[in-house]
Formats: C-alpha cells, structure tokens, sequence
C-alpha cells in the first residue's frame, strides 16, 4: 500500500509486489472542532488537513513532515515520522486515536476509537506507527488535535562545538519554558528553539534563558528565515545535495556521535537533530552508506531510511538490527496470509 | 486444570526457598483487587526478588501450561488483577527500583513494581515529573498503568500512560525476553510498546520500563465555578475549549458529589450548586498571565453564580480535596457502590447525564456523576444496597445501560479503567468479529497458551461469583481516593 510515495525508500519492494495506490481514498470524514478530533481517508494530503484545521484555528502537534511533498496522512503513520512540534506535545503515536485498515486475509477491521480517551482491547491503532505498510492497508484514520497557538517565534544559539549544543538542549528542555520544539543544526552549529504565544511572551521566556544561562544569547529569527529553518528540514532539504535521508532515533550522546561521523564522513553528510536531541536525520550521499551502516552498527543504533536506495544489504534498516520473534509473531497475527511484504529488519 | 502438588513442588525448586506461598493465608489476601465484587482464590502466589525469578515462574508456567497473573497493587477497577482459580498469582512488589533518571534526556527507568508517585519523586530534584496521575497513584504501580493504560485528571493535555512509556523489557507468556522501543523517545519499525500497554496482562509482564519525563509545570491557576444546572456546566466546558485553550485539567461534579464531598471535606464549595466545573491551566508563568485573563472572561460568560479562583497552593489544594474526596465521600452515602468509567463525545456530555438521570430514576437507584468533562470521560457511581435482595443485579443492569448509552453516543465503555473481567461482556459493542478475532490472535503470538490473565477483556469465560461492592479497603483507611 502506498500514499503519494515522499519517503519513496520505504514502498520500494519487488517486482512481483503489486503496488496499491491510496491515492483516491481522499477526503477529511469528519472533523469535530470542539471534539478535538478528525477522521480522514489515509490518502487525504497533510496540506488538506492541515488548511481544514488552521481553519478552526487547531493544528496537528505532532508537526507531521512532507506537506510540501503530498505525504498523506496514511503515509505518515505508517513511516512513524513526526516534526519538530513533537517536543513538546508527542509524535504521531501520541495523537492517533482509531484506525480502519484490511488485513492480510481481507478483513476490514476498525480499531481503537473515535473520542480522545479509550482503553477498551488492544491498542492496535499504535502498532501500526511505524509498520510501513508491513501489516494491512490502512483505509481511514482518527487522530486527536489541539489548538493552534497563537503566534510562534524561532531564536538561535550559536554553539561552539557539538557538545556545547547537547548541553543547551539538555538545559532548554529540562527547564520551566515549555518550548514547542528544540533542534539543532548540526552543521551550522546552530541550536533552533521554537517558543509559542504571543511576541512578547516569547520574548520575556527568551530573555529568562538567557538570563539563567541556558546560553549566552539567544537571538530572534525573523519570520522568513525562521519559516525556511522549519520548511528545509520539513521538506528534507537540509543536505540538498545529498540523496539519502535517514532518521536516526537517538540519545544527545548518540547524536553528538552522530554528529562527529558528517563532519568526517566522505561526501559531507549533514545532521539535523530534532525534538530535543531525540532525533537524529541525516542526509547522506548512497556513497556514504556502507560506512555509515557500519558506524550505527558499531555503536548500536539503529536507523532508517527515507529516502534513497535501501540499506547496503536491501532491509528496510540500518545499523543494529535488533531482530526479535515477537515481531514475525505480530505480523503473523496481522497476516496470517502473507500478503504484504515483510518489514525487513 | 488440575495442577498436581508435585508440580508445585518443581516451581519451588526453581525458586530460592520462601518466594512460593500456598496457604490460606496468602490466597485469601490476594484473592480480590479494586473491584472487590469479584473474587477468586489461587492455586499460590509467587512473591519474586528480582526479574529472574518472574522468568523462571512464567517459563513454568509455560512449560505446565499452568496461568497466571501478574499483580502490582491490585487497585485494579475492573478485577483485572483478580486471580484465576488453579493459577499463580505473580506479585511484583519487590521489583521496586528505580534504575536510573537521566535528566538531560528526560527519561526514568523503572522496575514494575515501582509506585507511580515514587517515579516523580524521584525526577523532582531534576525539575521533572511523571505525569500520568491517576488517584490512586499513592499505590498503584508501573507495571499495573502499563497494563491498562490508566488515566487521570490531565489526559486531554498529556495523554494516558502509553504517551509516557517508550519502551520495555518483558517476558512474554512463552517465557521469551523481548525489547519493545528503547531508551530514545522513537523507534525504528512498529510500535510494539504501543500495543502492550493496555494489553491488561494478557501479553506477559512488563519488567523493565523506560519513562518520559516532563518539565514540571511552573504556574497553576485554578477556578471553581458554581453553576445551577449541569446543562451550563457542560456549556462552560465547550466555552473554554472554543476559546482555544488547552487547560491542563477540566473536572464536573454534580450536585450529590458535592454534598457529600462538602460533608467529607468542608472544601468550600459553592452553596447550591447543581455543578461545579474546576479549571486549571498550568504552564510557565510568562504564558500563565495571559491565558488566565482569557480564562477568566470566558467564565465570566457564562452562566456561573459563583466563581472562585484559587489565590495561593493552600487554596488550589482544597478545590482538589473536594474533587478527589468525591467518590470515597460518596462511598460513604451508601452501603455499596459501583463506578463506571465510559466516555462519550464531549459535546453530548450534558445530553448523557440527562439520560443517565432517567435511567437512575427509573431503576430507583441514586447515580452521583463525577468527571473527568475536558475529555468526556464519565464516571457515574451506583449507588445501592447489597442486603436489599435484588439490588445488585439492578445496579448492573444500570450499570449496563450507562455503557450501552456511551456506545450508541459513538464514545466507548472504558476510558481509563480498562476491561477486566467487569466490562469483558461488552467488548464486542465495541469491535466487531473480525476486530476481535484480530485481538485473539495478537494475544497468541505473546500468548499462544492462553495462560496470561485468561478470562479478562474477552467475553466468555466463566464469570467468577459476585461478592460485595463498595470502597476498596485502602480507601476505607484513608490511604488513597479515587477519581
Ligand atoms: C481508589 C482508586 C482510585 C483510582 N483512580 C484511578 C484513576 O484516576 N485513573 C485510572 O486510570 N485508574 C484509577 N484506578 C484504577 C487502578 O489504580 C489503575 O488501574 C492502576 O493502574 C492499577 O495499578 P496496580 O499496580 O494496582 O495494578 P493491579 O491492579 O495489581 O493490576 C492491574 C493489571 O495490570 C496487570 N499487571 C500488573 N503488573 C504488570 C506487569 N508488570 N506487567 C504486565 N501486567 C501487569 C495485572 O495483571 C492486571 O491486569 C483507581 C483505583 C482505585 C482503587
């Protein structure tokens, strides 16, 4: 099953695999502003969803990426991927609250529910974020949504180094500030901090960082840079030239790590770190991938790519594996027939 | 299943001496949970020191297809932790560390027997805080949120458990070790901790868990707002989410909640009120100042006789007395009670508790309403008297309604107490076949055996005899209350 295929690596399969497009399966089934929540068809695009909400002045916190690309929303919660707005409210797993989906043996099964609370059987809706498609054909989806903050301003830190960057994240997301998204650019050395309300709330929690020394100083972005800050990473354009991106979930040592690997690897991979250091992605030229592999092998991490060839060895991940019978066993329970293809660890 | 006493003796030898407890003594004491209507007494009770014993017990288990059941506190409310007869209970107590709390990544890991509360507290000295918070989280354990996904007051805001849990060591009810997410906040492939909380012990059990943690919020501002019917209270709730806030915890009590939570506590409450609505926004001070203007307004448009705002933490902490004294002050009205848990779509909140009000008067039974309104979650108490012949039976046949009407209202039969065996009758209003039959056999590939927790969230099996209703005895003594 695919959407509109923005993170092409993960719908790459076979030959003898038919693909089955979601494209048609379009449309917001409901939207209940004062429910906080939205049913739609997983082919719906981010943009519709996106345009609907800010209507009502509500958005998806989870900040999910690939608008610009067509992702759908069925894409999204299959790949798992969420924005730098994950910070501060919770990813894509957090805000799905049903799915409707045809497993392998053609059931069509509804799952989980349509109200923001619901502890009632399994919570199948969550063990598909991050399937890949791997476990049925996702039809329609429910998610929880919040309200739109009011306004939201981006500041800069300059770090010296990427140890000096963890120690700014660390201290900017332990502290009282609430920041709606903390990422870092690893590059440039710069750390984003994403601060929600009004101009001059944002400000004065700015200017509190700064005065209990989160960092030195904290600069305001103007608006149009700081929308290109967000748009580079929510278009996976912060390595332009590279063709691979990988997400890599991480610790701030494994991202300083991480870091240390682009600034020496062959072809300048490029780090952007987001959600306070949680995650790492990379762009990285397919000549880079072999040793990059071996480097998440090395120091047990495990990554994924989006976009760009498959790992060196044809699986869907990179670095440690981290196989476990449990997982066949799932999808076994999911398809019994076999008729999606297997998530390749 | 009849388990020869030989059997027993090979668990014991698995076992250091004094882990295994076959008396009456112990069966007796673990033969109920929250849900004390229900009872059964277990073949034993394994009470394990460390992980390796829990995984020699399960592969015991396994081996002589013998089930069990995991226990933390057993507060569980809907008898999910309730033993089954010829089974082991396995008590997880004793695995109470706190592995570690890493501040600059904002993650705790835990053993399941650790208490809720202990998990912020021990986060404190960091600025941090775990913040699923159900009533009972004096007591309950880790290893018992996992299981059942538990709530509390802040769900619209942060989620239920599963939002703060990204990942876990368990053993499966085959015996097996298996890692489910990690130590980072997002995994690679799909989520697996996802599904096994809420999975109410029928998957194995959880124990190692790695928590979120979160900035403990600087500023609270709380209100208390008197209303003189439930329909303005509930009019007050879509105000307030119209306007566009996101406050941190959204409560209604109507009015035999409050008499008794006035009787109970002296909290001050509003004189004649048919509901009282508390709101609580909570976030860093700069931002707390100008949603606590927009805050007010709202409320000042609406049909509220009495608005009260809490000027220092002495006066927040007695508007959350009355709210948390609620239902053990209700307990106290009558002989026995029971609480349900069922959520409908916010909007019809004041269209429930009007058809919750008929059914009460129709069946002559009082229903005092308490609720979590930011996200629907109702929690009607029936009220009734056990030694009145036949009143039980009526009490859950209302019961019954109530959870047909959160059904047919497009919300669901449990919002944060989970299934067990009290609502395992009405899953399928839930799921249909195939859904259900999809849960089956996601349960066999963690449990192919049927030995975890058999005979709970799934219709079926025999119904275990009903005893009494009523407060759980921690309550009775004081200890915890519930929400
Ligand atoms: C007064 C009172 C107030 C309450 N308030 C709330 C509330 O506000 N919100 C709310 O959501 N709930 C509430 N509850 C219900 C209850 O406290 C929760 O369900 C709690 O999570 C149960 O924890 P426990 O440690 O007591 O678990 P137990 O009751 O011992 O067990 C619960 C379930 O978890 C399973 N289990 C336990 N440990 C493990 C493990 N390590 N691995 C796998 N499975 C395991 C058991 O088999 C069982 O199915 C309340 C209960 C009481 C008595």
């Amino acid at each position: 099953m695919v959407g509109n295929r923005s993170k092409p690596t993960l719908s790459a399969v076979t030959a003898e695999t038919t693909l089955v497009s979601s494209r048609s399966l379009s449309g917001i089934v409901e939207y209940e502003p004062s429910e906080f929540t939205f049913t739609a068809m997983a082919g719906t695009t981010l943009n519709e969803i996106n345009d609907t909400l800010r209507d009502k002045r509500q958005y998806m916190p989870f900040d999910p990426l690939l608008a610009d690309h067509n992702a759908t929303i069925g894409g999204t919660l299959a790949a798992g991927i969420s924005g730098p707005g994950r910070h501060r409210y919770g990813g894509v797993r957090d805000f799905v609250l049903g799915a409707q989906f045809v497993a392998g043996d053609g059931q069509l099964i509804q799952s989980g529910g349509k109200v923001v609370k619901n502890a009632a059987g399994f919570d199948i809706p969550k063990l598909l974020v991050g399937s890949c498609g791997r476990f049925g054909a996702i039809t329609q989806l429910t998610f929880k949504v919040f309200p739109r903050p009011q306004g939201i301003q981006t500041y800069q830190v300059r770090c010296s180094d990427h140890a000096m960057a963890a120690t700014v994240i660390a201290a900017a997301a332990r502290g009282r500030w609430e920041l709606d998204a903390i990422d870092y650019s690893a590059k440039t050395r710069m750390v984003w901090l994403r601060i929600s309300g009004a101009a001059e709330i944002s400000q004065a929690i700015a200017d509190d960082m700064q005065r209990v020394g989160v960092a030195d100083s904290l600069t305001r972005v103007d608006s149009d840079q700081a929308a290109l800050i967000w748009q580079q990473l929510g278009s996976f354009e912060f390595g332009p030239e590279l063709d691979c991106v990988a997400k890599v979930p991480t610790t701030l040592r494994q991202m300083i790590g991480l870091a240390d690997w682009c600034d020496t690897s062959k072809h300048a991979a490029v780090l952007h770190n987001s959600v306070a250091g949680a995650i790492s992605w990379i762009a990285l030229s397919q000549h880079d991938l072999d040793d990059f592999d071996t480097y998440l092998r090395e120091t047990e991490v495990t990554g994924q790519l989006m976009r760009g060839p498959r790992a060196p060895d044809g699986r869907l991940v990179i670095g440690n594996r981290g196989i476990n019978h449990i997982e066949s066993a799932i999808k076994h329970a999911m398809d019994p027939v076999g008729r999606f293809p297997i998530f390749e660890r | 299943m009849n388990t020869p006493t030989a059997d027993l003796q090979s668990l014991c030898h698995r076992l250091p001496p004094g882990r295994f407890h076959a008396d009456a003594a112990y069966q007796a004491a673990f033969e109920s949970d929250g849900l004390t209507a229900f009872r059964q007494r277990p073949l034993g009770v394994v009470i394990p020191e460390c992980e390796q014993e829990v995984i020699e017990v399960i592969r015991w288990c396994y081996e002589q297809s013998v089930p069990f059941v995991a226990r933390g506190s057993g507060t569980s409310l809907s008898g999910g932790s309730m033993p089954v007869a010829d089974g082991i209970v396995i008590s997880l107590n004793r695995l109470n560390k706190i592995i570690h709390v890493d501040p600059d990544n904002r993650i705790a890991v835990v053993q399941p027997g650790v208490i809720n509360l202990h998990v912020s507290a021990a986060a404190a000295r960091h600025g941090l805080y775990y913040a699923p918070d159900p009533s009972s989280q004096k007591i309950c354990t880790i290893g018992g949120n996992i299981a059942f996904n538990s709530g509390g007051a802040h769900c619209l805001k942060y989620g239920m458990t599963s939002n703060h849990v990204i990942g876990m060591r368990v053993v499966t009810a085959t015996g097996e070790i298996v890692n489910l997410g990690g130590p980072t906040l997002e995994s690679i492939g799909p989520d697996g901790t996802g599904l096994f909380c809420g999975s109410e012990g029928l998957f194995g059990v959880a124990l190692e868990i790695t928590l979120r943690l979160l900035p403990k919020p600087e500023c609270f501002h709380t209100v208390l707002v008197g209303y003189r019917s439930l329909r303005a209270a509930g009019d007050a709730v879509s105000a307030v989410i119209d306007s566009g806030l996101l406050p941190g915890a959204m409560e209604i009590m109507e009015s035999l909640a409050i008499q008794a939570a006035e009787a109970a506590t002296a909290c001050g409450y509003p004189d004649g009120a048919a509901a009282v609505l508390i709101v609580e926004l909570e976030g860093p001070r700069e931002k707390i100042a100008a949603e606590q203007q927009q805050l007010d307004a709202v409320i000042a448009a609406t049909d509220a006789f009495e608005t009260v705002v809490a000027a220092d933490d002495q006066q927040r902490a007695a508007i959350w007395a009355g709210r948390k004294s609620a239902f053990s002050a209700v307990g106290k009205l009558s002989p026995d009670f029971l609480v349900q848990d069922g959520v409908v779509p916010r909007k019809r909140l004041g269209e429930a508790l009007e058809r919750i009000e008929k059914l009460s008067l129709a069946s002559g039974l009082r229903v005092a309403n308490v609720f979590h309104a930011g996200d629907g979650n109702l929690h009607p108490l029936i009220l009734f008297d056990d030694s009145i012949a036949g009143q039980l039976q009526q009490a859950e046949a209302l019961a019954g309604k109530i959870l047909m009407m959160c059904v047919e209202m497009g919300g669901s039969i449990t919002g944060e107490h989970g299934v067990g065996i009290e609502k395992r009758d009405y899953l399928p209003e839930m799921y249909d076949v195939s859904t259900i039959e999809l849960m089956h056999r996601l349960r066999a590939a963690f449990d192919p055996k049927t030995i975890a927790n058999p005979g709970k969230m799934f219709p079926g099996a025999d119904a275990p005899a009903l005893l009494t209703h009523g407060l759980h005895p921690l309550e009775k003594a004081g200890v915890i209350s519930r929400e």
